[in-house]
């Protein structure tokens, strides 16, 4: 009983750390104009949801939790390749990477 | 994170490029992540355990690579396969988008 | 071929030739549109005549369902009774000949073609009207001639004189006919509602299972069918609008506004006489407009100066007559004036139409005169046409007209004595015109007078088999007095299968008196003829001039001022009501409310447009606030309201 009262116990932490986690990147989100950051810090956002579902999958036993972080991380690693080649045309055209660039479409 | 390496050393930043930031904008930004923060603790306080005393399914097997790897490749093959091709789109993509533009034919 | 096959065929054959002349006929050569839409009418008038021939008991065809609902279906049912088929002789036959006088009438038109694909419609819907066994199909084919009479009414609407008179007349009588319609419609509603069904023969059925169950019902349909019949047969108060119609050509009055589609009002009621019997009220109020209308119609005609004015208030006349048969519950002798009345009424029609193309289209009775040796043959059977109207012994009018007054005598001597007064005023109207137009001397000037000729063969067939019906046309329904077993041939033949008509008692009076009001009319006709030619003959009396009259010729020739009454009564307050809504509710209201909320929108629309600033980091903000604001709201949600 001790033993699994420490599990639970250190499953606070592992909350803690991917709120800490997803609100830096919020956060980072919402102060950085640099594009590069930015996608950066989705990342980093996406990686606070993996890692709570990797926290509960361990917490209750059931592996498809991790399956999905995969499915999750295959998604990710798509959108990063796709938004970094978007951003290198930007780069390209403007020779900037601020993403006030991308105000044309106000109203 | 190896491709945002990648990036980086291909466009060649330095500190003049690094955009201004207002300071109303960070203020903003740090008091509503803050408030998220709060938020979110607030959100998920039912599932904090300290003191609870709850106890634990044991299954130890559950996060071993083996395991998963059998959950991968039977029940979630489909989804596996469709995710390389999710792949394959997105590699195409970023080629044809990273192209340098006098080799795209008009 | 089937029975059904023919009919179906008979139905569709006009309606072949309306596609072909409208899609095809402004490249076909004149002959052979008008002879197209000539012989297909006349093919139908064959088939109808075979049909006739085979007839023995009531025959439905199902041709397709229209639609279907929860407890009633709407079906296109044709119907062959004698009734039916009797209607279907006359518009075919009669229709067939008016084309054939069309061919000759209108060969100098321009809409050749167009006149003779709506001639071929009128005669399509007209077969719908009559055929239709149910009143479903029956409206299609109401509405069908209500158009196809709109369209040749105001045939020459771009005619440089007389263009917008034409489209006023042919509106008038569109506006004037959706008043009645309307009565059909609420007819058909409450049927649909107390009945389930529109078929005639059910209906009919269950009235006769248990008459007491509809007698309240059957006041209101049998009102409503009534206003429908006063507004397409012209009765009293919707009548105006056939004096009117006859500005268009003059075939078109012959066949649509005398013979077939005015007729159409009595083909109902006949049609639906079940219900008429359940319903002692709608008859007498037929019987009161019906004399109301021809003595009123006989009145204005007495002073008429347009030839054709005189015989379109003539058939006004002459439908009240029917339906004062009608309100007498004397359905078939109804039927057997609507027949002689339709070919003497056409052969009058098509011999002022003659007239009138002699004249070079004039129209006014006093610029005629001295016709009768210029043309010869239009002379003659305009002759018997006016006599067999004026009621003159042993010709067809005779005796139908002689049939009504019977029944009026024995109904009650008061409406007899009324309709002798209308019956008198006919044969005077009738005389007049007959002797001004073809009388005395040539008043039109001698620069017309060359131009008068007798019209061409197209013209004069048509005129003499009209003639010729009109002569004998009483042999159909010959009284009882002469041939006990012959007589009444034509009302035991409609009797036979018409559903409904079989279970009315006609009475028959006894020989004497039969001869005696016999007598009666033959005199009046026989006097009035004999004064009609010693004022206009003798006397060389000629059409006063308007400032010549005496009061009651004054009221008889500005039409007992109806027009202007409906006009002070209805016409001006509507209008005065629209310029009102218009100039005050339009402008103040409607304006003033509409531009307010559009500015309002517009205002709107450009604050809420400025939220889309274009700037990434402040949607991100707002999306991070809401993300907040809704987690926030069930975190409060799920503590303090659990």
């Amino acid at each position: 009983m001790e033993q699994l009262n420490n599990i639970g116990a250190s499953l606070d932490f592992y909350i803690f750390v991917s709120i800490a986690l997803f609100s830096i990147g919020a956060i980072g989100v919402l102060t950085r104009k640099n594009m590069i950051v930015l996608l950066m810090c989705i990342e980093l956002m996406l990686n606070a949801v993996n890692l709570l579902l990797v926290t509960f999958s361990t917490f209750f036993g059931n592996g498809e939790a991790q399956i999905f972080v995969f499915f999750i991380i295959v998604v990710a690693a798509a959108e990063a390749t796709i938004g970094l080649s978007i951003l290198i045309m930007a780069y390209r055209n403007s020779k900037s990477i601020d993403i006030e660039m991308f105000n044309k479409l106000n109203g | 994170m190896v491709l945002f390496l990648f990036v980086l050393m291909l466009l060649n930043l330095n500190n003049e490029m690094e955009p201004e930031t207002s300071r109303i904008g960070v203020i903003s930004a740090l008091v509503a992540g803050g408030t998220l923060f709060l938020v979110l603790i607030t959100a998920l306080r039912d599932s904090f355990q300290y003191g609870k005393g709850y106890t634990m399914v044991k299954v130890p097997e559950a996060g071993l690579v083996e395991n998963l790897g059998k959950l991968l490749f039977s029940k979630y093959l489909v989804p596996f396969e469709i995710s390389s091709i999710l792949f394959i789109a997105a590699m195409v993509g970023a080629v044809l988008l990273a192209k340098r533009e006098k080799q795209v034919i008009d | 071929m089937g029975k059904d096959l023919l009919l179906l065929t008979l139905i569709s054959l006009p309606l072949i030739g309306a596609a072909i002349n409208g899609i095809l006929g402004k490249k076909l050569p004149k002959l052979v549109v008008g002879s197209l839409a000539t012989v297909l009418v006349f093919v139908s008038f064959l088939l109808g005549l075979t049909l006739f021939v085979g007839l023995d008991k009531t025959m439905i065809v199902h041709l397709f369902q229209v639609a279907k609902f929860d407890d009633f279906t709407l079906d296109a049912n044709f119907q062959l009774d004698s009734l039916s088929i009797w209607m279907t002789l006359i518009i075919t036959g009669i229709g067939s000949l008016i084309h054939l006088f069309s061919m000759g009438y209108m060969s100098h038109d321009e809409g050749y073609h167009k006149f003779f694909t709506y001639l071929n419609l009128f005669i399509f819907s007209m077969l719908l009207l009559v055929l239709g066994s149910n009143y479903f199909v029956l409206f299609f084919g109401w509405e069908g001639v209500g158009i196809c009479s709109y369209l040749l009414i105001g045939f020459h609407y771009n005619d440089a004189e007389k263009g917008l008179a034409n489209s006023l007349a042919a509106r008038k009588a569109f506006i004037m006919n959706r008043i009645g319609d309307a009565g059909l419609l609420f007819a058909l509603f409450m049927m649909l509602n107390k009945f389930h069904t529109l078929e005639f023969v059910e209906i009919g059925k269950m009235i006769t299972a248990s008459p007491e169950l509809y007698t309240g019902i059957a006041g209101a349909i049998t009102l409503c069918l009534f206003l429908a019949a006063t507004g397409k047969s012209a009765q009293i108060p919707l009548f105006t609008w056939l004096p009117d119609a006859m500005a268009g050509p003059t075939p078109v009055s012959a066949l649509i506004h005398a013979a077939t589609m005015v007729t159409a009002g009595i083909y109902l009621t006949v049609r639906s006489n079940f219900l008429f019997e359940l319903a002692p009220t709608t008859k007498d109020i037929i019987l009161v407009i019906g004399i109301a209308t021809t003595v009123v119609a006989a009145f204005i005609a007495m002073r008429q100066n347009d030839i054709k004015k005189v015989l379109a208030y003539s058939t006004v006349s002459q439908l009240g007559l029917m339906f004062v048969a009608l309100g007498m519950g004397a359905y078939t002798v109804a039927l057997f004036h609507v027949t002689t009345h339709a070919f003497f009424k056409a052969l009058l029609f098509l011999g002022s139409g003659s007239v009138i193309h002699a004249m070079s289209d004039e129209q006014d009775i006093r610029k005629m005169g001295g016709l009768s040796k210029l043309t010869p043959i239009t002379h003659i059977t305009f002759l018997i046409g006016t006599l067999a109207i004026a009621g003159f012994p042993f010709l067809s009018g005779f005796f139908s007209k002689d049939e009504i007054l019977a029944h009026a005598w024995m109904s009650s001597p008061l409406v007899y004595g009324i309709l002798m007064v209308a019956v008198t005023m006919t044969a005077i109207y009738m005389f007049r015109l007959y002797f001004l137009v073809f009388h005395g001397s040539f008043r039109g000037g001698e620069k017309l007078k060359s131009h008068v000729h007798e019209s061409g063969l197209s013209m004069t067939i048509p005129l003499m088999v009209l003639a010729v019906l009109s002569v004998f046309g009483g042999i159909l329904n010959l009284p009882g007095i002469v041939f006990h077993d012959a007589g009444h041939w034509m009302s035991h033949f409609l009797e036979s299968t018409t559903y409904g008509l079989n279970q009315i008692e006609t009475e028959h009076m006894d020989g004497n008196q039969s001869i005696i009001l016999m007598c009666i009319a033959s005199a009046v006709a026989l006097t009035v003829l004999a004064w009609a030619y010693i004022t206009y003959v003798k006397k060389q009396a000629v059409a006063k001039e308007d400032a010549d009259m005496s009061a009651w010729e004054k009221l008889s020739s500005n039409k007992l001022y109806i027009d202007e009454i409906y006009q002070t009564v209805f016409v001006q307050p509507i209008l005065w009501l629209s310029t009102t809504l218009a100039k005050q509710f339009e402008e103040r209201v409607l304006n003033n409310g509409i531009f307010r909320l559009t500015s309002a929108i517009e205002a709107s629309g450009n604050y809420t447009r400025k939220w889309q600033s274009g700037f990434l980091a402040s949607y991100l903000f707002w999306m991070v606030m809401s993300i907040i604001g809704f987690i926030s709201y069930y975190i409060i949600k799920s503590t303090f309201w659990n």
